[in-house]
């Protein structure tokens, strides 16, 4: 019946001349210092991008490593040489980094490069990723804001990001941390006689943290106030719905972490008794306050990835997505039940009643979980599906965030959780989680957004064969440590008893593939930057504001205010804009009575 | 027929080899039974997703969604109460198996367990602990053998000298963690000796993480017959020589802080007559400066037995003094075995015409190491 016409390129002439935003402006040094300053929301998120991906990219270095090392049991070896000379080797020891001649050496590296491992991952990796990355440049994007609500505390931000990542990082130059990412006290506290390391990788958590706080602030703010006009809160694309829920719990739940570690540094460097028994501390009650923010900060890593997906499956299947509402709340029922579980982390150190009542919390949260899968599934359901990269990464998520999740139940319950507790089946479960859940979404969602950030398409075949060698090596290496867990493999050790030998090689082996993978990965995206075609600019026929504006956006995101006018997900009532309506043809009931709705 | 094969299958990638038990034999089933579970709705929601993507893939009789429902009450309840049951199923279960292993029994043999980095230490209720030292995997290091009698109730009560530790037995499906200020502890039946076997040997692993040597701390737990059990008892101590039951005893307990070679070893004192750092000289029959100004011409087994029992009383100068007390946790035999070890390890102790020690050791390895190698083949002594 009418044709609004909102969004035409050059359509309000005050802005005609406006560039893209990644367009340099002053030469190259004028350039490094306008990034370097810029309150621009998308080049923050740009900026978080290329710093998570270099921190994912070393703690990935530290796993190939720690993966390495396991390939043999560390053993001293003798041989009788045929001149009469006895030869030692040693084996099971990190590669171009060991000492021939002492095995303990190589233990203590393996112990420092998993704390580094985990330590990067979690707290400089995979807490910002999405969030900070993808959540920076399309929170503002999709409410049709030009920003977020405070622009220079983004910047600040990221500068705190940046920061306490040189904290971490310099901590581990300076001689490594070995007490795991989890510092668990008393040992974090005894350990390393020049305990400064020890307190520069907390401080830098400590600092990570801040950054965390801030960012989540600045979502909230921003969904409350600059919507744009017309959208609802029902109107918000379940992308937003999810990285709001996840600001909540990241505004809530960081600065008990911040007092925690703060507590733990004043313990080490002044004595004060919290934790360590031999001061007239508790160390469980560490575990208490760690948890109380760790386990809440797990839903602040998967529900963005969720968030993804729920946008991947609706735009790539064509198809409104299933229980919308269901979706929405769940991930605020996630959020909230969230805080009430940190517990199941502890069953092997608490009395039966608190462990119990931990345990009938923690299935509670696999209800909402469940839900969300159910959706996403049902969505399909009659959906025009195109199996492109960003799909095939949504359902290869599907497949290995429903193995993480059914894992979950054998640790939720408490016979068996105190059998696999701080087993390789924690390991496997955890990465099912994290890896499957959260990194799978996030590269799905990087290659579904890319010719938008960027304005390049990739290569589409190149990118499909990166992403079965990530299937393959992902569930070749992780899959085998549900059974070594099982088995009796505890989590943690540099060296293991000869019957594990075979699935380790196994594990080992699926790194390799998982590194062929991202290494294709990054070639596709290269070559996309340098020699990638010109990207229009909605190439996949989305409906949220992204793809109203141009490939990539300009400064100001829109010529003009976009007005909200349809749902995130109609694809059955309007034609996607810059889309033509032959290649995106409606269903003939939505123009019976009611001519389809075009964006011109 | 093919079920039991398949079960048997699952079996053995899960646990190797079927539960021991009956207490770990139910934990397995219920393991068996949240597989197939998952399997169920693994299956269903993959062959779902399968199947929608293949029926509704882009084509060109399909370039758009035919209208369905985006929402379906009914459809949402069930598929939130339905989950929401089974849940509830399963958390029940593990709450049972749980209370199975927290409830201790009345006739359980109490096994007092110390963790300390980076090694088990078993206390039997006579105070004796283990006299066997094994090495198991080619080229590894050798772990404590602890003897426990089959079809007995076993009650652990743990507790840690330093950091957090955890007692895993994976044989029995269980750990607990050992924490350094308060006692914990859990309830298992050792499992029977299999027909056709003198023993059954269970690992020990340390589950939580302390430390350089985190991965070395396992012990052996040796399940035997009960007369057997008995017999070890009664005669684990006798006829052993005592230089020898010394040295084991150091390696259980002893060797996470203290050396018997001459490397310099700001933790604890070295055992190694003669040895020389941090301004002091080491070993039996020399002298030592004390951190309160005293001395002693040269230490004797009164001193040694004093700092074993009484660390505090006397501190080496240099030292913080962290030792724990000892004291009722060694039998006396095993004290005056520690005594013997140390007195064998230097040139001051008294003259041996046994041979056990040997004086012409070739150049560059100590003493130890040379009762090292010998223990695997000989380390039945002081049993049947």
């Amino acid at each position: 019946m009418t044709t609004i016409d909102t969004n035409t390129p050059g359509a309000d002439h005050a802005h005609h001349d406006e560039g893209s935003y990644l367009k340099p402006k002053y030469g190259a040094l004028g350039t490094v210092i306008q990034w370097a300053t810029t309150i621009d929301h998308k080049k923050i998120g740009v900026m978080y991008l290329f710093a998570v991906m270099f921190m994912f990219f070393l703690g990935g270095m530290a796993a190939l490593a720690v993966r390495a090392e396991l390939l043999e049991p560390t053993r001293t070896m003798t041989t009788e040489l045929a001149d009469g000379t006895i030869q030692t080797t040693i084996t099971g020891q990190i590669p171009l980094w060991s000492d021939p001649d002492n095995a303990a050496v190589g233990s203590n590296n393996y112990n420092r490069l998993f704390t580094l491992h985990g330590a990067i991952m979690v707290f400089m990796f995979i807490v910002p990723s999405v969030p900070a990355s993808l959540g920076n440049f399309f929170l503002p994007i999709m409410l049709g804001a030009k920003d977020v609500a405070f622009p220079r505390l983004n910047l600040l931000s990221w500068y705190i990001y940046v920061f306490g990542s040189i904290f971490g990082i310099l901590s581990i130059v300076l001689g490594g941390v070995d007490t795991g990412w989890t510092f668990y006290t008393p040992y974090s506290t005894t350990t390393d006689p020049d305990h400064w390391r020890v307190v520069l990788m907390v401080l830098a958590a400590f600092v990570l943290g801040f950054s965390s706080i801030l960012t989540g602030l600045n979502f909230i703010v921003t969904v409350h106030k600059l919507r744009a006009p017309g959208m609802g809160w029902f109107d918000m694309p379940l992308f937003i719905w999810a990285v709001y829920a996840t600001s909540i719990i990241q505004v809530l739940a960081t600065p008990v972490i911040g007092i925690t570690l703060l507590l733990l540094i004043f313990e080490r460097l002044f004595h004060v008794g919290i934790f360590d028994p031999a001061l007239g501390g508790d160390p469980v009650l560490y575990q208490h306050f760690f948890w109380f923010y760790s386990h809440p900060v797990v839903y602040v890593m998967i529900l963005p990835a969720m968030g993804i997906i729920s946008e991947l499956l609706a735009v790539h299947s064509r198809k409104h997505i299933f229980g919308y509402r269901a979706i929405a709340f769940s991930s605020l029922g996630i959020a909230g039940v969230s805080f009430l579980v940190w517990g199941h982390h502890i069953f092997t150190a608490m009395g039966e009643l608190v462990s119990t009542l931990f345990s009938a919390l923690t299935f509670l949260v696999a209800i909402p979980t469940a839900i969300k899968v159910f959706n996403w599934i049902s969505t399909l359901y009659k959906g025009s599906i195109i199996l492109n990269t960003p799909m095939i990464y949504a359902l290869m998520f599907l497949f290995t965030f429903s193995i993480g999740g059914l894992t979950g139940l054998p640790l939720g319950a408490l016979a068996t959780d105190l059998h696999l507790h701080d087993s390789y089946f924690v390991v496997a479960h955890f990465h099912y989680v994290m890896m499957g859940g959260t990194v799978i979404a996030m590269i799905g969602g990087i290659h579904h957004w890319w010719p938008k950030m960027f304005g390049k398409m990739y290569s589409e075949k190149g990118a499909l064969t990166g992403a079965a060698f990530v299937f393959l090596g992902f569930n070749v290496t992780f899959f085998t440590q549900f059974f070594l867990g099982m088995q009796g493999m505890p989590r943690r050790y540099a060296s293991y008893v000869d019957e594990f030998q075979t699935l380790h090689i196994v594990s080992t082996v699926g790194s390799w593939l998982l590194l062929v993978g991202f290494l294709i990965h990054l070639l596709v995206f290269v070559h996309s930057l340098l020699a990638g075609k010109k990207a229009p600019p909605n190439p996949w026929g989305g409906l949220t504001f992204e793809w109203e504006t141009e490939s990539p956006p300009i400064e100001h995101n829109f010529h003009h205010e976009p007005l909200c006018q349809h749902g995130p997900y109609d694809f059955d009532k309007v034609v996607p804009p810059h889309c033509d309506a032959k290649d995106y043809p409606l269903p003939p009931q939505a123009g019976a009575d009611d001519a389809p709705r075009t964006i011109a | 027929m093919t079920t039991l094969a398949i079960t048997d299958t699952i079996q053995e990638w899960f646990f190797r080899e079927e539960g021991s038990t009956e207490a770990v034999q139910s934990l397995d089933a219920f393991m068996h039974f949240l597989w197939w579970h998952s399997v169920f709705w693994f299956v269903l929601l993959m062959g779902l997703t399968a199947y929608f993507v293949i029926k509704y893939r882009r084509r060109p009789g399909n370039m758009y969604a035919v209208p369905s429902p985006s929402h379906n009450t009914w459809l949402e309840t069930f598929w939130t109460v339905v989950p929401s049951l089974t849940l509830i199923v399963i958390f029940l279960f593990g709450f049972w198996g749980y209370i199975d292993k927290m409830v201790s029994r009345s006739d359980a043999l109490e096994l007092n367990i110390k963790g300390a980095k980076w090694s088990w230490a078993l206390t039997y209720p006579d105070g004796s602990g283990s006299t066997t030292l094994e090495r198991i995997d080619e080229g590894g290091v050798e772990f404590p053998v602890y003897y426990v009698p089959e079809n007995t109730n076993i009650t652990l009560r743990m507790s840690s000298t330093d950091v957090i530790h955890s007692f895993w037995i994976p044989d029995m499906r269980v750990k607990m963690d050992v924490m350094p200020n308060r006692y914990t502890g859990y309830s298992f039946t050792t499992p029977p000796v299999p027909d056709d076997a003198d023993k059954k040997d269970m690992w020990v692993f340390c589950a939580e993480y302390c430390g350089d040597n985190h991965a070395e701390m396992a012990s052996i737990m040796r399940v035997v017959s009960l007369e057997k059990y008995e017999e070890w008892n009664r005669d684990k101590l006798k006829g052993m020589n005592p230089i020898k039951l010394g040295e084991i005893i150091f390696k259980t307990k002893c060797v996470t802080c203290h050396r018997v070679d001459a490397t310099e070893n700001s933790t604890a004192p070295s055992w190694k007559g003669g040895a020389q750092f941090l301004g002091q000289t080491f070993g039996y029959g020399f002298p030592v400066q004390f951190n309160n100004g005293t001395s002693l011409e040269a230490r004797d087994a009164n001193y040694i037995r004093e700092s074993i029992l009484n660390p505090q009383a006397k501190v080496v100068a240099g030292y913080a003094g962290n030792m724990p007390s000892f004291d009722g946790q060694l039998a006396d035999v095993e004290l005056e075995a520690l005594i013997a070890y140390y007195q064998s390890l230097s040139e001051h102790g008294p003259k041996m015409d046994d041979g056990a020690v040997d004086t012409e050791e070739p150049a560059g390895e100590s003493p130890a190491d040379a009762a090292t190698q010998d223990s695997p083949t000989d380390d039945t002594a002081g049993q049947p």
